[in-house]
């Protein structure tokens, strides 16, 4: 799997996911993420070169989201394609995390 | 992996082998030299020593005797000579016309005198003697002769030979008249070099210096140029053969002492590495195979042999770390497998036996213990509870979640609630204390055997996949609600449907779709829909069978990634 490139911006975290977040990579992703969230609000993550997701990363996403909430924020996620929308349809994401029409 | 079994011994032999030929090319090319510088120098002193024998004889001559008068007589008598008598010079006969002189003849005389003079001055000299010159004859008349075996007496003469002629002329070194002094080189029959030096000895009373006949008598110094090398080989020679066999002792002392210094320890460390292996295959419980050694040379060896004790130490640490690891992997594999049947067993087996429907189930998990379930209960009489869900991750956190969660929904349902509350009350349970935000999706449905009357609920799981009697299998698309676990207030809604006799429900989780080859594709709903309607008529446990079928020879060799669950489900009314 790529790397994935965090960019902090006062308390906005933007994330460039890319690859298969498999559950190997999505257990990477979660160490990282425990790192780059001190004080941070908002997090948004581009979905643009993600490739396939798995239910660990989804795991890895609704933990984001609900400690963001708990800080008054959120997770915005960026340049979801159709296959991934199905999966977030399935599962009812869409009514925890906010996805950002292209 | 051996080629020999013997202890190589090159690294001596090289350094002895090296050193000879060093040394003896170092030794051959300085001696080569030094003979060389020697032989030059030994030619310039030879000459200077010649010219000072010369110049000192004539000083002798000039000032220590009356050689002015001894020529003089002399050569009076020469001069009156016929050639014919002259012609027998050396004779006896000869002689005897100069012996009457009493400068010339007598012990005491002027001759003897310079003979004895002269002769402390010819030791460094092959021969020396004091000669006057005959110009018209172009020959030499001695005077006095040094040596001692064959000398020449006064009077006798000799013509001067051409090649002094000639190579007086070559070298342009003056000649016998004037002052200056002659020296020059001879190459006598090609055999030896001749030194000659030449100096004139002069009538200091004859005012005229331009006067060539002012000198009267010259003392002549010849030096062999071969004698005087000869001595100097001899010398070189002497001190090659010794330098030779000192390098030689060296070469050897260095070859023993490379032997004990590097070779012999670095072949001890070999041998020790090769005894460690051995003791190793045979369980011999040995540490200290380099540090035994006690190599303690202060030097790269010692280093070396530290280095190997620390890595012995290392891998007899590692080899123990190996053992506690591969010890406590067995246990756990142990537990696992205990676990699984754990699992295995939690899972409903028997079906109730209704003839309202026939139903089949399975789960593979993809570790020992997986996260997906099943599961099927009579709730009364005439409803019947189907449950398939599917929790995040897999192995051993995903497995207790699972037990956690069908418990949790199984109670509720078989408390009588309608679904949606029984998932909002699990929902509830489950989204407390779960720190790792692991959830489930969840499928359920109760269903009224005597009418075909049922309600669902999809906590974002899977479509169902639905087949009305004598048609094919479809997807049902319908907006799910949120997974459960996670949302502590989520909601969750029921949906009405109705089965006639005949209708299957095909229900299954993620692995089943998300099934991956080895060029990661995956296997898809398309695929799921095609297998099921090759034969959409078949029985629920047939139909699960072809789809898993379906899905290794899909997989083909790569393993399987995710828990593949499958449940179906046909409707038979009453009969």
């Amino acid at each position: 799997m790529a790397e994935t490139i965090f960019e902090k911006n006062g308390t906005r975290l933007t994330v460039i996911l890319e690859g298969r977040l498999d559950t190997l990579s999505a257990s990477v992703l979660e160490k990282k993420m425990q790192q780059h969230l001190d004080g941070i609000r908002e997090v948004i993550m581009d979905f643009e070169k993600v490739e396939y997701l798995s239910s660990s990363a989804l795991r890895v996403l609704l933990a984001t989201e609900q400690l963001t909430k708990t800080r008054g924020g959120g997770v915005k996620l960026l340049h979801v394609n159709e296959r991934i929308m199905e999966i977030f349809n399935l599962v009812g994401f869409l009514d925890v995390v906010e996805v950002v029409p292209d | 992996m051996k080629r020999r079994n013997t202890t190589p011994k090159f690294i001596a032999r090289k350094t002895v082998l090296f050193t000879v030929i060093g040394c003896v090319v170092l030794g051959l090319a300085s001696l080569l030299v030094g003979l060389q510088m020697h032989r030059d120098s030994l030619l310039e002193a030879s000459m200077r020593v010649n010219r000072m024998t010369a110049a000192r004889a004539a000083v002798v001559a000039q000032k220590a005797a009356d050689t002015v008068g001894l020529a003089g007589d002399v050569m009076g008598v020469y001069r009156n000579l016929t050639p014919e008598q002259r012609s027998r010079t050396g004779t006896e006969e000869y002689r005897q016309h100069f012996r009457a002189l009493e400068s010339a003849g007598s012990p005491g005389g002027t001759s003897a005198v310079l003979t004895y003079k002269l002769r402390n001055y010819a030791q460094d000299v092959s021969a020396l003697y004091l000669c006057a010159l005959d110009r018209e004859g172009n020959a030499l008349v001695c005077l006095a002769d040094t040596d001692e075996e064959n000398p020449m007496y006064p009077g006798d003469w000799f013509e001067i030979p051409a090649e002094w002629t000639e190579q007086i002329a070559k070298e342009k070194k003056g000649d016998w008249s004037g002052g200056s002094t002659l020296v020059f080189y001879l190459d006598v029959q090609g055999e030896d070099r001749m030194c000659i030096a030449v100096f004139p000895v002069a009538d200091e009373s004859n005012e005229d210096e331009d006067d060539p006949s002012r000198n009267i008598a010259f003392v002549i110094s010849e030096l062999s140029v071969n004698s005087v090398l000869e001595e100097g080989n001899q010398y070189v020679l002497k001190v090659s053969i010794v330098m030779l066999i000192l390098t030689v002792l060296i070469a050897f002392a260095m070859g023993v002492r490379m032997k004990r210094t590097v070779a012999d320890p670095v072949n001890t460390i070999a041998n020790a590495a090769r005894n460690y292996v051995q003791d190793r295959k045979n369980g011999v419980a040995r540490s200290d195979h380099f540090s035994a050694l006690g190599i303690r040379t202060g030097d790269e060896l010692e280093h070396l042999t530290d280095t190997m004790t620390e890595m012995e130490r290392d891998l007899i640490e590692h080899e123990e770390h190996i053992t506690r690891i591969t010890a406590e992997k067995e246990r756990m594999g142990a537990e696992l497998d205990l676990a699984r049947q754990i699992q295995e067993g939690a899972l409903p087996n028997a079906v109730p036996d209704r003839p309202e429907f026939s139903l089949s189930a399975t789960m593979t998990p993809a570790r020992q213990v997986g996260g997906d379930f099943y599961d099927y209960f009579m709730i009364d009489g005439d409803h019947l509870g189907l449950v398939i869900a599917d929790v995040s991750g897999k192995g051993i956190p995903a497995a207790l979640f699972m037990m956690v969660s069908k418990a949790l929904i199984r109670n509720q349902l078989l408390s009588g609630c309608d679904p949606a509350a029984a998932l909002e009350r699990a929902n509830l349970q489950l989204s407390e204390g779960n720190a790792s935000f692991t959830f489930v999706t969840v499928w359920l449905a109760v269903v009224e055997l005597s009418t075909g009357k049922g309600l669902a609920c999809n906590a974002g799981h899977e479509n169902p996949a639905l087949r009305r009697a004598g048609e094919g299998f479809n997807l049902l698309q319908y907006k799910h609600d949120t997974v459960m676990g996670v949302m502590k207030n989520a909601k969750y809604r029921t949906h009405e449907f109705e089965l006639c006799h005949g209708d299957c429900l095909f229900v299954y989780t993620d692995g089943v779709p998300e099934a991956n080859n080895a060029a990661k594709e995956m296997f898809g709903e398309k695929r799921l829909l095609e297998t099921l309607n090759e034969n959409p008529g078949a029985e629920p446990e047939e139909l699960i069978r072809k789809v898993r079928e379906a899905v290794d020879c899909f997989a083909g060799g790569a393993p399987q990634f995710d828990d593949i669950t499958m449940l179906c489900f046909e409707y038979k009314r009453g009969l």
